[in-house]
């Protein structure tokens, strides 16, 4: 399949459709993972997963090969996801104003219809989850999230991030350190 | 269980069976979008052409109506002070 990524990424920048469906084969499952760790909602991560692939096929030609194809579509995933979040809290503050001021509808429209495959359990569980990482800096927030990846070595992280092997292991080593402090100050009910 | 703890364990997920089959409808689309420049840039030079336009009107207008008063308070002037046009 990718056996010369030299060759598989001229095949790509011309649009070749058959490398393109080849990449998303390689890369999908790690994509969708990635952006599942970051908003821990299977329906969400489907659909940015793909928004990363749309922004690839569209920028393949602006890709200059300086980091691995997979870095680079990983870079995106991250992004993304980060994007996603905001978004969310965007959300969230336009729908807290629209309860403030008794228009109900509105942060119903906004925030939407809760998930029915979830338990209510999981669902509180992860909403802590989210709350508690939302508090940590968007670096260390990264860095902890992309480790926690099966399998995935803190030298990609490092490539994904543009950082030092050495700086992600001390964002990973502070990111628990601070998750640990916001769990003491604030300790689940 | 600990967040940390509930972090490790979230579970791996695969990709729906329509996710393929999303991802092309998306990309067409988009490339849809991406193969109609020409139309889009024929809009906005039409929107152009219109904004400059309205302010090309209204600012001919607008001078001449001050044109337009000014004659007429030049008028009252000459009027009042009894000057008329053949007073030269």
């Amino acid at each position: 399949m990718m056996t010369n990524e030299t060759d598989f990424l001229i095949k790509l920048k011309s649009g070749d459709k058959q490398a393109f469906a080849d990449m998303v084969t390689v890369y999908q499952k790690t994509v969708i993972n990635i952006c599942y760790r970051f908003l821990l909602n299977k329906e969400d991560a489907e659909d940015v997963s793909q928004e990363v692939f749309i922004e690839a096929y569209h920028s393949i030609r602006d890709f200059r090969g300086e980091a691995k194809l997979g870095t680079w579509i990983y870079r995106i995933a991250v992004s993304k996801s980060l994007d996603e979040i905001k978004k969310r809290n965007r959300k969230k503050r336009i729908s807290s104003v629209g309860k403030t001021l008794g228009i109900e509808f509105i942060s119903n429209l906004l925030v939407g219809s809760e998930r029915p495959d979830k338990s209510i359990e999981e669902k509180e569980g992860y909403s802590m989850l989210l709350k508690t990482l939302g508090k940590l800096p968007e670096n260390q927030r990264i860095a902890l999230t992309l480790s926690k990846i099966d399998d995935y070595p803190n030298s990609e992280i490092a490539e994904i991030m543009e950082v030092s092997l050495t700086a992600v292991d001390s964002l990973i080593y502070r990111a628990k350190q601070n998750l640990k402090a916001i769990l003491n100050q604030n300790p689940p009910e | 269980m600990n967040i940390l703890e509930q972090f490790d364990h979230i579970e791996t997920i695969e990709p729906s069976a329509q996710w393929n089959q999303r991802l092309m409808q998306r990309i067409d689309k988009t490339s849809q979008h991406e193969e109609k420049p020409l139309g889009r840039n024929l809009i906005r030079l039409a929107v152009i052409f219109l904004l400059a336009f309205n302010l090309f009107s209204f600012t001919k207008s607008y001078l001449n109506d001050k044109a337009l008063q000014d004659s007429i308070v030049l008028k009252n002037i000459a009027t009042e002070y009894l000057i008329t046009t053949n007073s030269y």
